[in-house]
């Protein structure tokens, strides 16, 4: 199982992550990552390629995108 | 430092390394990406801003759980988490962080900043000169920890400002051996844990407020399922504490020294705030404050075709990174408009500063109260100076002088919750 987790100390809302995997990555009102904070959150494995790509294009390093058996 | 090889003589704290920073930076970023130094018992030197952030985000091979600089003495009393602990053991206590200290929630936080920045500038704002270290830079931070997050009186912050100086920022003294040096950082850091610690027993006795105090007490669990242990949730406030006192001085100081040198940047960030955000970027690249934080190799590696060997420490640079000609033109100017599409100046990766958000706060409301409120702002006589301990760069002092202004009313209970 592939998951991932957003820094909530260091989402500065550039927004690339959506732009770059809307169906994993979402904006909150303020354009924050919609589960920053909230832990790890479940990526379906058809979006894992997506999810890598947003969190390599992070420009502050908040995400984490891990597997697991 | 001119006349030894970089290559295999490189020494963090080389005299005369914080006065030509320019130009040895320069020479490494183009000659020697990964240096070796004999000093302090050894370490290794990484300047680019790629194999930076390469060793950076890559925690299961560098380590952190070893100490954030060559001679930290092991000594258990007085440790920094989660800077010195690896991931998953580590993301819970920045989730436990990261709660208190993104960027929407220490936005709450801009009325208090800008009533102590005011109640700061007011102190010298009449006399139209200022020693802007001693009475602002160096001020502000230890009133956002103490004031702004834990309401502890300002009274007290003289004697952690000195402890944590001892343990952060004071150089390598002339003659002084690794050891000793290591010991008497050791010592600073015992005294701000003593401090922290009687501050900690105090508030677990009180009704909980719902701060990042009484989340840090509430605490995580460990790797093996057990509640962390009391120490470690002192190393945690030790590490909130630590990671923002000498380093957001550095860059308010650099602000200021950017401000009084160059007067058209000045005039155009009056005209148009829409330049602030961006400019403040630059500054915290330029005048980055982490001189270099360490890493240890767990196995055998090669970083940049170079060597590596299990147990040794790399030195991440990021304060030169942040000068890569690769990454940027003419690196050594200050460009207030250029892009900055990511800023290495807090780090990469797991560790990157959580506190990064109010370095930045920090940084905007001075900028714009300075601009509103002080004019014709110039370098004055005296001695402007930088030094550096290993990990940080620290300004030991900045005379400016201004045309006199008005002293304002001040309320320092402003946004209180």
């Amino acid at each position: 199982m592939a998951k991932y987790m957003v820094d909530e100390a260091l989402c500065q809302a550039h927004g690339k992550c959506y732009a770059i995997a809307s169906k994993v990555f979402g904006p909150d009102s303020d354009g924050y990552e919609k589960d920053a904070g909230k832990g790890w959150v479940e990526i379906p494995p058809e979006r894992l390629a997506d999810a890598r790509a947003a969190e390599s294009a992070c420009p502050e390093t908040a995400i984490r995108v891990i597997e697991e058996d | 430092m001119k006349s030894v090889d970089y290559e295999t003589d490189f020494d963090l704290d080389a005299p005369d390394f914080p006065e030509s920073f320019d130009e040895i930076s320069e020479e490494v970023l183009e000659k020697c990406p990964v240096v070796h130094s004999a000093a302090l018992g050894g370490y290794k030197v990484v300047f680019r801003d790629e194999d930076i952030r390469t060793v950076a985000k890559d925690w299961q091979t560098f380590s952190n759980r070893f100490g954030y600089e060559p001679n930290r003495n092991g000594d258990d009393n007085a440790r920094l988490f989660p800077l010195e602990i690896d991931p998953p053991y580590q993301a819970r206590w920045r989730s436990v962080l990261g709660t208190h200290l993104g960027a929407r929630t220490v936005a709450l936080k801009e009325p208090s900043i800008r009533a102590h920045v005011n109640d700061l500038l007011n102190g010298f704002i009449e006399a139209g000169e200022c020693e802007f270290v001693e009475q602002y830079a160096s001020q502000l931070p230890g009133r956002m920890f103490f004031s702004t997050f834990l309401h502890v009186p300002l009274e007290d912050l003289a004697y952690v400002q000195k402890a944590t100086d001892e343990a952060v920022s004071i150089p390598i003294a002339e003659g002084e051996s690794a050891e000793e040096y290591g010991a008497r950082r050791q010592a600073g850091w015992n005294r701000v844990a003593e401090y922290l610690e009687e501050y900690m027993r105090r508030r677990e006795e009180e009704p909980p407020r719902g701060d990042i105090v009484d989340s840090i007490l509430q605490g995580v669990e460990m790797e093996d399922g057990e509640p962390a242990p009391w120490k470690h949730k002192l190393f945690v406030m030790l590490d909130v504490l630590a990671g923002g006192m000498t380093t957001t001085t550095f860059v308010l100081a650099g602000l200021a020294h950017f401000l009084a040198t160059h007067p058209e940047d000045r005039e155009r960030l009056k005209a148009d705030p829409s330049l602030h955000t961006n400019a403040i970027e630059e500054l915290l690249r330029y005048y980055a404050s982490i001189l270099a934080l360490g890493r240890t190799a767990m196995t055998d590696t090669e970083v940049a075709g170079h060597q590596v060997k299990k147990g040794e420490m790399l030195m991440l640079a990021y304060s030169v990174g942040c000068r890569d000609p690769k990454i940027y033109e003419n690196p050594n100017e200050i460009i207030i408009d250029r892009p900055i599409t990511s800023n290495l100046a807090f780090g990469w990766g797991s560790h990157r500063c959580p506190g990064n958000s109010i370095a930045r706060l920090q940084m905007r409301v001075t900028l714009e109260e300075m601009l509103r409120r002080i004019d014709d702002l110039q370098l004055a006589e005296g001695v402007s100076s930088i030094s550096h301990s290993t990990v940080t760069r620290n300004w030991d002092s900045l005379p400016l002088k201004f045309t006199p202004g008005a002293v304002e009313s001040v309320d320092l209970d402003a946004g209180r919750r």
